[in-house]
Formats: structure tokens, sequence, C-alpha cells
């Protein structure tokens, strides 16, 4: 078997969703080739048809799908013709898939260790204790410090790294020639993330397994893949080896995806942070501050009889804003980040300590106006997808305000167009809309009531790259317009250098450095903002001067 | 596992406490009813001596919390004292026992034939999504659902006793007379109590069936190459079974508190038809404890589904 074999061969696939008369094409005349050893990248934003192409490989695409015409050959054999009994031993076996959603992903009612002990069951014979031998090597394998506890554990018990962990060991564990990983790391935290495309990057070399990673985001791609593909709208837009690809990129397209991904390096090795530089702010008042701040969640007590307990979050956070700036709060999951922003909006009451709003304690009502609003992470669960979006919109001022029905109107149509929509987005539910847009509507809900102050709970994470961009640039241009004071939270921290005057980080409840962006970015503390940072970079495929 | 222990033990103290404020409530319920105790047992031409007398001997005179004291005692013995509308000769417990036997044989009947029923027809009818037998089955429980018990009742006694002479209408055997007659003829009421119900949780089987294939750890089971049908019984149905397992309590405790059409209708010595008449004739002994004994299945069910919960789904343990 040479280096050079083509594992699996994929030539002018189409696939496409019926819908009434029309075929809504997903996949559209799609070629590319898989060689055996390589890790090929699959780069696009949502809806470019990246995850239908990996599951028609696998044969598991949605009952609705269709596939126009094409082939898929693996090792010269046909997949699409192939019987289902003949596809089905291939795979698990031979190719095999790591999945968007890990917690989806897993049966929630079995422990992890029965689920990827099943997939060695289906395609190996081995006795009971050899099967539970090889499980338990297999999560060690992906790095799993304590693969007996966990193979006991139950998917919801493990946190996201070590499900996504465990997916790969199960991924791995019939020893497939052929991973196709879709979008692995998407939901973890940088520090996670770096760690799970090293371990990708060690199986492929260890057992010269064929991995086809699919991700929207560039950075993953060009610091994990030998060979990439661009893909939009089910068509491959560009192809080749990932240096040269994304360093002399030959498509508007890949040019503009290279432009929008954020950077904290430029490609010299120097540093090129574009913190905001709006340095008014400095000037003005004190307009929100916390004081020792504590924030509990409170246990239910089991049974008729169980006492109440709660468990800190926050520990004696101080955090002071001034007017017009935008401090970031960054943290992994579990760092309290959303905790505290439900604590300063007031959706959490069970706090102690001084939240202040332009000096005033913020208890009881207050003044209406002054409290902070929210924009939160998933604009598709947080909008009622009942009510249209000029209802929702106007809603904020029925309940807050006392302007009159035509004032209402007249107040959401300046507000829909500031946000870069038009007035016929009034007349839609939110399902009619893209995420983006949905966002924009959501910033839209936010800023209606004219706060001074707005939390921006992940505001653009569940986004594309292009679009984040986009978002990103509004609520700049909303900011410098209206002196609005953002408090930013994100895990993310290339989105956070782009758009914050100054970041806190939180660690486990704790603030352990609040400082300038560019302070903070040169000059780090603590150790903990030093990893966050290093895995930031090492994910890009810089290492640290 | 420890935790899990503790957590078991203190389901139980709260069972036991919601039993017991079920006591107290079914007691008192009775108290606040207007009318005279004495006077209903002993009927309107009992002299005041007799009445007075009589107030005396069942204790009618002491404070409530005594006569409640007194009460509960005989009711955790299983003693309610005697029913008036059998002139004070007949023990409640006894009334209630042998009723209590023809609705607990039903009962059981009936759940057995939906569980046994259902299950493969929910199954079948899943699997076969959007083809003929998919919608046949379909077309029959709609039917089926919309069919009330007692009227299902009257026609298969007419099919079945009438017609066909298999069993002869109205003609109730008790089990200590002859077992199998009696099962012969009790599995048809059965039958009528759990038609409408089968229906109804074929149907709630097939969507919770449905909507756990279309979810995600069913693609991964696909994709690690198991077939069809193994991820239909080591995944999907436990998983399915969590929404139906509710309803099955909801079942078990409406035909254990008593189905009285039914009854009626094939002429059962059944616990509902007991509640009707007493309620008519007043007869409060027997009210109360069939009342307490309702609310009583009604809590215990609920307790062993929340077992059942957390031994089926892991999320719901705590540790």
């Amino acid at each position: 078997m040479g280096k050079d074999e083509t594992l699996l061969c994929i030539e002018d696939l189409t696939i496409g969703f019926p819908t009434g008369k029309c075929v809504k094409r997903v996949v559209d005349h799609i070629s590319l080739e898989v060689k055996k050893g390589e890790i090929l990248g699959i780069l696009g934003e949502s809806g470019s048809g990246k995850t239908i192409t990996a599951l028609a490989v696998m044969g598991l695409l949605p009952a609705a799908a269709r596939i126009l015409r094409g082939r898929i050959q693996y090792r010269g054999r046909d997949l699409l013709t192939l019987e289902e009994g003949e596809r089905r031993r291939l795979r698990g076996a031979e190719i095999s898939m790591v999945y968007q959603d890990p917690m989806a992903s897993f049966n929630p009612l079995l422990t992890v260790g029965a689920q990827v002990e099943e997939m060695l069951r289906l395609h190996a014979k081995h006795t009971q204790e050899e099967y539970r031998a090889l499980t338990l090597k297999a999560l060690k394998e992906v790095g799993l410090t304590e693969p007996l506890e966990v193979y006991h554990r139950y998917p919801h018990q493990l946190s996201g790294g070590m499900r996504q962990r465990a997916m790969l060991a199960m991924a791995i564990i019939a020893g497939p020639k052929l991973v196709l990983a879709d979008e692995p790391t998407t939901a973890l935290d940088v520090t996670t993330q770096g760690k799970i495309l090293q371990l990708l990057r060690e199986l492929n070399e260890k057992y010269g397994m064929s991995i086809v990673l699919i991700s929207h985001d560039l950075r993953v791609i060009q610091n994990t893949c030998h060979r990439a593909i661009v893909m939009k709208d089910g068509r491959i837009v560009e192809a080749g080896m990932t240096q040269e690809l994304f360093a002399r990129p030959q498509t508007k397209y890949t040019r503009q995806l290279v432009a929008a991904a954020p950077r904290l390096f430029s490609d010299g090795g120097g540093l090129r942070v574009t913190c905001a530089k709006n340095t008014s702010y400095k000037e003005q008042r004190e307009i929100f501050t916390i004081q020792n701040l504590n924030v509990f969640y409170p246990e239910k007590g089991s049974g008729l009889l169980g006492k109440k307990r709660r468990k800190q979050v926050i520990k004696n956070a101080n955090i002071s804003v001034l007017q017009g700036e935008t401090l970031g709060i960054v943290g992994e999951s579990g760092s309290g980040k959303s905790t505290l922003a439900k604590a300063i909006v007031g959706l959490n009451r069970e706090i102690e300590g001084v939240i202040k709003f332009n000096d005033v304690a913020a208890k009881g009502k207050g003044e209406l106006a002054a409290r902070p609003q929210m924009v939160f992470q998933d604009p598709f669960g947080s909008l009622n997808p009942t009510k249209k979006i000029g209802w929702l919109l106007e809603e904020p001022l029925k309940l807050q305000t006392n302007l009159s029905k035509k004032e209402r109107i007249a107040r959401v149509r300046e507000m829909i167009r500031q946000v870069g929509l038009t007035y016929e987005f009034l007349e839609r539910y939110p399902s009619q809309l893209s995420g983006g847009q949905r966002q924009r509507a959501a910033i839209a809900a936010a800023l209606i009531v004219n706060p001074k102050l707005v939390i921006l709970d992940e505001p653009v994470s569940s986004l594309d790259v292009t679009i984040q961009a986009q978002i990103l640039r509004l609520l700049k241009e909303l900011q410098d317009k209206y002196s609005l004071t953002y408090l930013f939270i994100s895990h993310d921290l290339n989105v956070v250098f782009q758009i914050c005057n100054r970041v806190c980080v939180l660690y486990r409840g704790e603030i352990i450095e609040i400082k300038e962006a560019q302070e903070l970015l040169y000059r780090p503390q603590h150790e903990y903002t030093k990893e966050l940072l290093e895995s930031a970079m090492v994910k890009m495929g810089n290492r640290l001067p | 596992m420890q935790m899990g222990m503790k957590g078991t033990v203190k389901k139980i103290i709260s069972l036991l406490m919601s039993l017991f404020l079920t006591s107290i409530l079914t007691f008192t319920a009775f108290q606040v009813i207007p009318g005279d105790s004495a006077l209903i047992a002993l009927g309107m031409d009992a002299t005041e001596e007799q009445l007075e007398e009589y107030r005396e001997e069942m204790g009618l005179n002491k404070s409530l919390p005594m006569r409640f004291a007194r009460w509960l005692k005989g009711a955790l013995k299983g003693d309610f004292g005697y029913s008036s509308q059998y002139q004070m000769q007949m023990k409640v417990s006894t009334l209630i026992g042998d009723r209590l036997t023809v609705t607990l044989w039903l009962a059981a009947l009936s759940f057995c034939i939906i569980v046994l029923v259902s299950f493969p027809l929910g199954i079948l009818n899943a699997r076969n999504r959007s083809g003929t037998l998919d919608s046949l089955i379909t077309l029959v429980t709609h039917f089926f659902m919309a069919v009330p018990p007692f009227f299902l009742g009257m026609i298969i006694t007419l099919l079945f006793g009438i017609i066909l002479k298999w069993f002869t209408p109205g003609n109730y055997v008790s089990p200590e007379e002859d077992f199998q007659r009696f099962l012969r003829f009790m599995i048809f009421p059965a039958i009528a109590v759990a038609v409408p119900k089968i229906a109804m949780l074929v149907k709630l089987l097939r969507s919770s069936l449905l909507r756990e294939m279309g979810l995600d750890y069913v693609r991964t089971a696909k994709g690690k190459g198991m077939t069809d049908t193994s991820i239909l019984y080591r995944h999907i149905l436990k998983n399915a079974l969590i929404p139906v397992i509710t309803f099955l309590a909801m079942i078990l405790a409406d035909i254990l508190a008593g189905t009285i059409l039914v009854e009626q209708v094939f002429n059962l010595p059944g616990l509902g038809r007991l509640l009707v008449s007493s309620i008519a004739n007043r007869d409060y002994a027997v009210v109360q404890a069939i009342v307490l004994y309702i609310a009583s299945v009604v809590i215990v069910i609920n307790f062993l589904v929340d077992l059942l919960y957390q031994w089926i789904d892991p999320r719901l343990r705590k540790d």
C-alpha cells in the first residue's frame, strides 16, 4: 500500500433536498480526494454543504436528502451502489465520524464506556475482558487520564472536552482508515480546542489515519491540515495545500474569509492588535460599578426535607465601568461569565454585595432606562418564535415606556434601520431570518429602550466569521452613535481583542486580572491568562515569541 | 451510589408524610360535611337515648384529634367500622375487600392487555412510518380513541356474549366459586377498559419513537454500523419510554380507582359501583375508606414512577 494511495474519491457529487416541485441543491458538483495518511480540511460557513458531504460518505444523510448524481468511491468501491449490509460493515470499521455535538450524539441513558465498547463489539471478536481492556486503552489514548472513571460515567457527567475525547475514542477504537471530524472543536474552550486538534494530529501521525477535518474556523484548518478545500453554497471555491492556499488566496471569497478571520498576530511574527483605540472614554465618569459581589446559585434540596443550599459561583467581584467603554469578560465555560451577566441585569437575585448604576444602587426598580439590556448568545432561543420581529421590538416599549402606539411604531422603525435591516423584516418571524439577521434583531430589541449599558453575552459566537465581522462593526457603530457602554462576554479572545478597551479575566468565579486590552496581551500577569493567550495563539499556528 | 440510597430514603419519608397528610384531609373533609352520623347510622326513628348511646360508644363526643387518632388507628389495621347502608351489619373492610378483589383483577388484566398489545403495535407503527400498515394502525387507533369504554362494553357483550356465546352476559362468577370461569368472564370487561387506552398509548409510543429516531445519537449508532433493529432495541426504546411511563402510571391509577361504567355494563361488583351506591346512601364510612384508598394508590404509583425514572434516566439521579 503506497503512501499515495487514494482512500476516498468523490466525483461530481450533487445532493439536494426536494421541496415541492424544485430541488434545493446543498452540495453541487463536488469532487475531491483524500489520500492515505493525509489531513484534508474542508472550510466553509454554515450552509456550505460540508456536513452533508461527510454524512453522504457515511451513508447517514437525512431521509429527505437525495443524491442526484455523482460517485463516492472508497478504495475503489462505489459506496453508493454498495449493498446496505456491506456498507454497514464499513461504517465504524473503515470510515468513522466524529460528530458535531457530542452531547446530543451520545445516548444519554447509556454509560460512555458501554457506547465506546459497542463500536468495538460490532466490528471485532474478543472476550468480555478484552473488550473492556481495549476500550479503556482507547479512552486513555485520547488523553482521558482516568479511563476507568470515564468508562462508568454517563455523557452528561463529563465536561465538553472529555465528551469530545470520548467521541474521538469511539471513532478510532475499531481502527478505521478514515475519520471524518465534523467541527470537533467548535463547542469547546480555546484551551481545550488546541489540545483536541493536537490529539488529531498525533493520531494521524501515529496510525497514518486519514482525517477529513470540517470546520468553519479558518485557524483550525490552517493549523491542522495538510490540504484544504474552501466550500461555499455547496460548491468548492478553491482547493490547495494549506499554507499556499491561505497565504495567496486566488478567489475573492477565500480572500474575504482570510480577511474576516480575527487575528492577534500578523504573519511577520510581530503583534498586530486591533484593540479599540477609542480612548475618549477615559475622561468619562463611571456608569456602573460592582463592589464585593458574590453570586450564588440555589441548589434545590432533595425531597420534602432537603435543606436549601446554594453554590457560590462568583466570588468577591469588583468591577467599575466607564461610560462609553467596552469591557471584555473572558474565561472558559463554567468560569461564571454568564452568571455574572445575569446578576447584573437582575435575572439572578441570589446576590450579596453592591451593584450600582450611575451611583444608584440597583435595589428595587430604579431608573428604568438606566437598567442594562442584554443580548444573548443564541438568538434562536432568545426570540419568541411565535411572534413577529415587529411585535418583539415593540414589547419592551409597551412594558417600560408610556409611548403611544404611533410613537412606538416610529421608534421600532427607526431601530430596525439602525441595525441594518429593512422594514419588511418587521413582518417576519424569527425562524425566517438568518443567524446574522436574528442577532441584529436581538440587538435592536435590546437597544430600543435606550439603555446606557448593554451586556453582550457571546453575541457572535454562533455566527460565521464573515457575519461575525459585520455584527462587530455594527456594535461599534451603534456604540459611537448612542455613546453606549458594553460589557462584552466571550470565550473567543480574538473577538475580544478586536472590540474591547479593557479586558477582565474570570477564572473559577474570581476576577484574576482586569486591565487595558493591550496591557493584558503584552504583559499577562496570571498563569491562567498566559495559558489562555497561548492556546489562542497555538490554535493559529503561531508560538509565543 | 450511597447518595442514591440516601435519596431513596428521603423519598420514602416524604411518601409516608404525604400519605399521612392525605389521611388527615380525608378524615377532616367528612367531618365538615353537615349531618349527624349517629342519625345516619341508626335511622330517623332512633330515640334520643339510642343516639346518645351510639355517640358515646363510637366516641363521637370526643374531640376531633382524638377521633382522628382513633380512625387512623383503625384504618392502619384495615378497620373502618361498619357500613350504614347494610344496617351496620357489614364491616366496611369486608365490603371493600370483596369489591377490591374484582377491581384489582380487572386492573391487572386490562393493564397486561394494554402493555402487551400497544408496545408491539407502537413499535410496528413507528418502524413502518408512512407505510400502509402505519396509516391503517393510525386510522384504527383514531377510531378506538373516540369510543367510550362502556359503549365498547355493550358491543363486546353483544358480539361475544349474545352472538358468539363465549360468556353469559351479566353472569358474574366470584373467584372463590370458580376461578377459571371468573377469569373467562373478566377478560371481556378488561378488553373494554383496555381498548381506548391502547389506542392512546400506541399513538403516544409511535410519536415518541419517531421523535427519538430523528435524534443525533441514533445517527451515531447507525454510523457505528449497527442494524436498524438493534438500534431500536438497544438505543431508542429506553429513551422513548420516558414520556410513555408517565402515561402508563396515569392509566394504572385510573383503572385501580374503579371503572364504574364498565362495571355497570358487565354487572361486576367492583369498587366503582360501591363508591357510587355509598355516596347515594350517605354511607360515609365506606366513602371515606374508598377515597383514602384512591388517594393512596395515586401517591404510591407516583412514588414508584419516580423511582423508575431514576433507574432509567441517569440524568435524574442526584450525585
